[in-house]
């Protein structure tokens, strides 16, 4: 693979009727002969002998703050997104402290705290398919709680839903659905009810 | 697009005549000047993935997707491991490990480009069944067109990129000229590489003989400066991070902001 991005070199045989893309040629790559321009393309590869930008340490993964670093070019979907599942990671996370300190009504102020950021969420699905439906399975699930609190095995299912959809919030529906499993392996019913009574009516 | 001041407005070289008599000044001085009196020619948005096999089954339904979504888009080559298509002055190109779109057109706003990258890129992952992205890329070119080739080396000096020896060297008494400077940095996760040239374009075209009274020969060099930069990742990112259109809003902020330092005195 080439160490830059392919462009289409610089057209220098004369008239095209259409800028040949499929010419996109490798920096670093010699030329066709019957080149006749000075077209001087820099091949930063003859300095650099490894394969920059591919094959990166294994294991090492760029966050969403390091692929989105400008503040001001973020989609208001995509930031507002961030704010709140931040949000409500934190709110998990305390209900998990306050139900290991067998304080259950402090935990369940902390998840109606996170019940109540659901909608907003849901405003957000813009960002993909894969994130409406997390987002849609957890107000189910909430829904059909009818008011209960969640044990703790559930409030860290959701816990760790939610950070996987703040890491990967452009995740595919396919990829959704394994995560709605894990909700429904705790316990909680990820369907509308309405969906469940229709179904079960069968 | 991508010029410092312009984010949002259209590429500022879509009447190319006009940029070149703005930047074809008449005396040998040049003046201070910045990215933004450059024109964008080439930008182009590429992804690369660990070997997609799934191309050869899902080529054909991956284009259709792609035609469903730009129905003026018509072939240009397809070849078992690459397929390409064009829309206008926009490419899309489909390899068994990259893919990316070439837009020549510098009249395209970032919005325009965003939703093409958006689009393109998230049908491609779904098509050809990608979980991982092993590199994403921008990569923007940008060229100033001056009178000629000393006037050009001229205005590269201006820019005091280089320490260019007074005395003559190599028994050649003139300046310098087509000089180069090239940098890159690169940590763990991302990199950039930015070259700035001073370049001399040379188009030597006679048309064949039967259709020479149809098209003029042409015999046409032009000189200029160009500033190519290439911003990309290093470490691989899940599918599911990514959405093209925003990375590329992202790398092009990103760009305009920190290609400015070649301009400041």
């Amino acid at each position: 693979m080439a160490t830059s991005t392919n462009i289409v070199e610089f057209p220098s045989r004369g008239m095209e009727t259409h800028p040949d893309f499929d010419a996109a040629v490798e920096s670093g790559q010699k030329k066709p002969p019957e080149t006749v321009a000075a077209s001087s393309r820099f091949d930063v590869r003859d300095l650099t002998i490894s394969e920059a930008g591919t094959k990166g340490p294994l294991g090492l993964r760029l966050t969403q703050a390091e692929l989105y670093p400008m503040r001001q070019a973020y989609r208001r979907e995509h930031i507002t997104a961030l704010r709140l599942l931040t949000l409500a990671i934190g709110r998990t996370q305390r209900a998990l402290n306050a139900a290991a300190a067998q304080d259950m009504v402090d935990a369940d102020t902390h998840i109606q705290k996170l019940q109540v950021l659901l909608p907003e969420l849901f405003c957000c699905r813009r960002l993909g398919d894969g994130f409406g439906t997390i987002i849609n399975s957890l107000m189910s699930a909430f829904e059909v709680l009818s008011g209960n609190t969640p044990d703790v095995r559930q409030i860290r299912a959701m816990n760790t839903v939610l950070q996987v959809l703040k890491e990967k919030p452009f995740l595919s529906a396919d990829e959704a659905d394994d995560h709605v499993d894990v909700l429904e392996s705790v316990g909680l019913s990820p369907y509308p009810a309405e969906l469940v009574e229709f179904l079960s009516s069968e | 697009m991508a010029n410092p001041g312009r984010q949002r407005s259209k590429f500022p070289g879509d009447a190319i005549e006009r940029e070149r008599a703005k930047s074809a000044p008449s005396s040998n001085s040049v003046g201070p000047f910045d990215l933004s009196s450059f024109t964008l020619e080439q930008c182009v948005l590429e992804t690369r993935y660990p070997q997609a096999l799934a191309l050869w089954d899902s080529s054909g339904a991956l284009w259709r997707a792609v035609q469903e979504k730009w129905p003026d888009v018509r072939l240009v080559k397809a070849e078992p491991a690459k397929t390409s298509f064009q829309e206008g002055k926009t490419g899309f190109v489909v390899e068994l490990q990259a893919a990316r779109i070439i837009v020549l057109d510098s009249a395209k706003t970032t919005d325009e480009l965003a939703k093409i990258g958006r689009d393109f890129f998230n049908l491609t992952a779904l098509h050809l069944q990608l979980s991982l992205y092993e590199r994403l890329g921008l990569r923007l070119i940008y060229f100033r067109e001056f009178r000629d080739r000393e006037e050009a080396a001229s205005a590269f000096d201006s820019l005091r990129l280089l320490r260019v020896p007074e005395t003559k060297k190599f028994e050649v008494g003139e300046k310098p000229v087509n000089q180069q400077y090239s940098l890159r940095w690169e940590s763990e996760k991302k990199g950039a590489s930015i070259s700035c040239r001073a370049e001399t374009r040379k188009i030597d075209y006679d048309p064949p003989v039967e259709s020479i009274q149809i098209f003029s020969p042409i015999h046409k060099e032009r000189n200029g400066i160009v500033v190519d930069v290439d911003y990309y990742t290093v470490a691989p990112v899940e599918i599911g991070q990514v959405d093209m259109g925003e990375w590329a809003n992202h790398a092009l902020h990103i760009v305009s902001r920190d290609t400015r330092y070649l301009f400041e005195a």
